[in-house]
């Protein structure tokens, strides 16, 4: 099926119209868990709908794992062979602020220069393409911390606190120049859940604190490369949505469904920043009908709609071993026809 | 008292050390050990969990007060056994077989540590044998259960079926939570509360315990 040109999905994202349907990009999303772990049955199935985004990873760092010819290249900076046993948010890689260890953590920090950072498979250029990887501020830290410390960290541990995310700034502006010049790349997209299903995980005064100094440059280090940058953050984050738009953030995903009002967050901020609306995977997907899809996909479209663009659509998060294809299928024919529907109610006024 | 509030008000700003000093200085002073901790340390986590709900604080300010209260009960702890203090109740708490989330149900244990239960915290991937195991053992009359995947929320169930096949469901108060969890799941599966927040939960559990006290 026809992709969308680079242009067309620049000049949503830019504002600058709609094209001739919102961008569709749920393949991003959509892994191998869904057919099997049969990486050529999900090939041959996404073949039959719009890809309308190129995406390639990054080789970044492990948190304990080094290449072998790049012994610091991985985020802990002593040797370690194992995580605890422990829950994904609770293992601890760095226990102690106020240890030799968080010394090492630092002099021993990753470098961005590392060879094997650019992955093999160098992306075409035909299709808007993202350079992606997971973890960038918030998410970087607690994966060292621990959950629990890091979001205490605020507090207890501020300077420190500055002080790698500065680091893992350097790291990351340094790493898209060398995406940038060994790779066509058009944005950046990486994660940083700062929100609950309920509110964000810090106060406004934190955000402002310990992320807009980083996020800005971050973001300004985008434009500067001629890219955009789009930022998945999960949860209810909506109080920090005029933050990013301030601080020039090109796309955010994917507004997670039952946190946030989509008309509300439409009205607000979908004249200033394109929404990558993320469809419900909490309960549409696994447990609703492909009717049900279908109804959640107009209500998205009709909810998100805006004829200068801003608009596109993916899922909200990664897939689960419980999506049917049925569902799938009714999710990109709906998001087709009455994104097509949509797009020449546009055109025609 | 003047020191009891004093305690309440450093709990809720995260001053470990000063709640620590300060109930110190009130059991030095003579005042019951029992005041100290509904009044003071458990009073002000409470306060702290309604400001939670309705985002006057945050996480952060969650877990460095629940520090701060975890501090001042370890000085307290031995008055309060020789007193003889018991809980407002047990709860076995964890995350379901399969799921390795665990800051959601840290919070909800943190809140009703708050609210004055004593929890026993099986931590993740935890197994419906297990939580019936730990609730009979420690004489629990409350199961909280957490998930965080659609694909994991499914097991909650696998409580209730464990439960029924020992004879024992009308024993226990059944909680359930996590990000895709309902109101309309709990009811399907046949667990007794859903709630949707770790102040929710910690409310409803005080609800139910002084219900059945």
């Amino acid at each position: 099926m026809n992709c969308l040109t680079k242009q067309e999905v620049i000049n949503v994202i830019e504002g600058k119209g709609a094209a001739s349907r919102p961008p569709v990009l749920y393949d991003l999303w959509i892994g191998e868990n869904v057919f099997g772990w049969d990486a050529r049955r999900r090939a041959k199935w996404l073949a039959q709908y719009p890809r309308d985004v190129d995406d390639v990873f990054l080789n970044l760092p492990d948190l304990i794992q080094a290449p072998p010819d790049a012994p610091n290249y991985r985020w802990c900076g002593t040797d370690k062979t194992k995580m605890e046993e422990k829950g994904w948010d609770a293992r601890i890689l760095l226990e102690d602020w106020e240890s030799e260890e968080a010394e090492k953590l630092f002099e021993t920090f990753p470098d961005p220069e590392y060879p094997g950072l650019i992955p093999e498979r160098k992306p075409d250029g035909e299709r808007y393409t993202l350079a992606r990887w997971w973890y960038l501020l918030f998410e970087r830290h607690w994966s060292i911390r621990g959950m629990e410390n890091a979001l205490t960290d605020f507090y207890l541990y501020p300077d420190e606190t500055h002080r790698l995310y500065q680091k893992l700034t350097d790291f990351y502006m340094r790493i898209m120049e060398r995406a940038c010049a060994e790779m066509k790349i058009d944005g950046f997209f990486v994660s940083d859940d700062l929100g609950t299903q309920n509110a964000p995980f810090f106060s406004q005064d934190i955000f402002d604190e310990f992320f807009k100094p980083y996020y800005k440059q971050i973001f300004e280090k985008a434009h500067e490369l001629g890219t955009h940058f789009w930022l998945h953050s999960c949860g209810k984050i909506e109080k920090f949505l005029p933050s990013f738009i301030e601080l020039g953030l090109d796309v955010i995903h994917p507004i997670q469904r039952y946190t946030m009002d989509e008309r509300r967050i439409a009205e607000q901020f979908g004249d200033q920043i394109c929404i990558l609306a993320g469809f419900d995977v909490q309960q549409t997907i696994p447990f609703g009908t492909p009717e049900d899809v279908r109804k959640e996909v107009r209500y998205l479209l009709d909810s998100y709609w805006n004829d200068k663009g801003r608009l596109m659509l993916t899922m909200g998060n990664n897939s689960t071993e419980d999506w049917e294809l049925d569902s799938l299928q009714a999710l990109y024919e709906e998001t087709i026809s009455y994104g097509i529907e949509k797009a020449a109610g546009a055109h025609t006024k | 008292m003047a020191i009891i509030e004093e305690i309440s008000a450093y709990l809720q700003k995260g001053r470990a050390k000063n709640v620590k000093t300060l109930v110190q200085q009130a059991m030095d002073e003579g005042i019951d050990p029992k005041v100290i901790l509904n009044d003071g340390l458990l009073a002000g986590m409470m306060e702290i969990g309604i400001k939670f709900k309705n985002e006057e604080v945050f996480v952060p300010d969650v877990l460095v007060a629940a520090r701060a209260m975890n501090m001042g009960i370890a000085v307290l702890e031995p008055k309060l056994a020789e007193v003889g203090n018991e809980p407002l109740g047990r709860v076995v708490i964890g995350t379901v077989k399969g799921d390795l989330h665990d800051i959601g149900k840290n919070l909800v244990n943190m809140m009703l540590r708050g609210a004055g239960f004593e929890v026993y915290d099986l931590g993740v991937d935890v197994d419906a044998k297990t939580f019936v195991d730990k609730a009979e053992e420690v004489g629990a009359s409350i199961i909280c259960q957490s998930a965080l995947l659609t694909t994991t929320m499914p097991n909650m169930e696998e409580v209730i079926t464990e439960l029924k096949a020992r004879g024992l469901r009308d024993k226990y108060v059944v909680m359930v939570g996590g990000a895709p969890v309902t109101a309309k799941f709990a009811e399907e599966i046949g667990a007794d509360y859903y709630t949707e927040d770790a102040t929710s939960a910690a409310e409803t559990a005080k609800k139910v315990a002084l219900k059945t006290a």
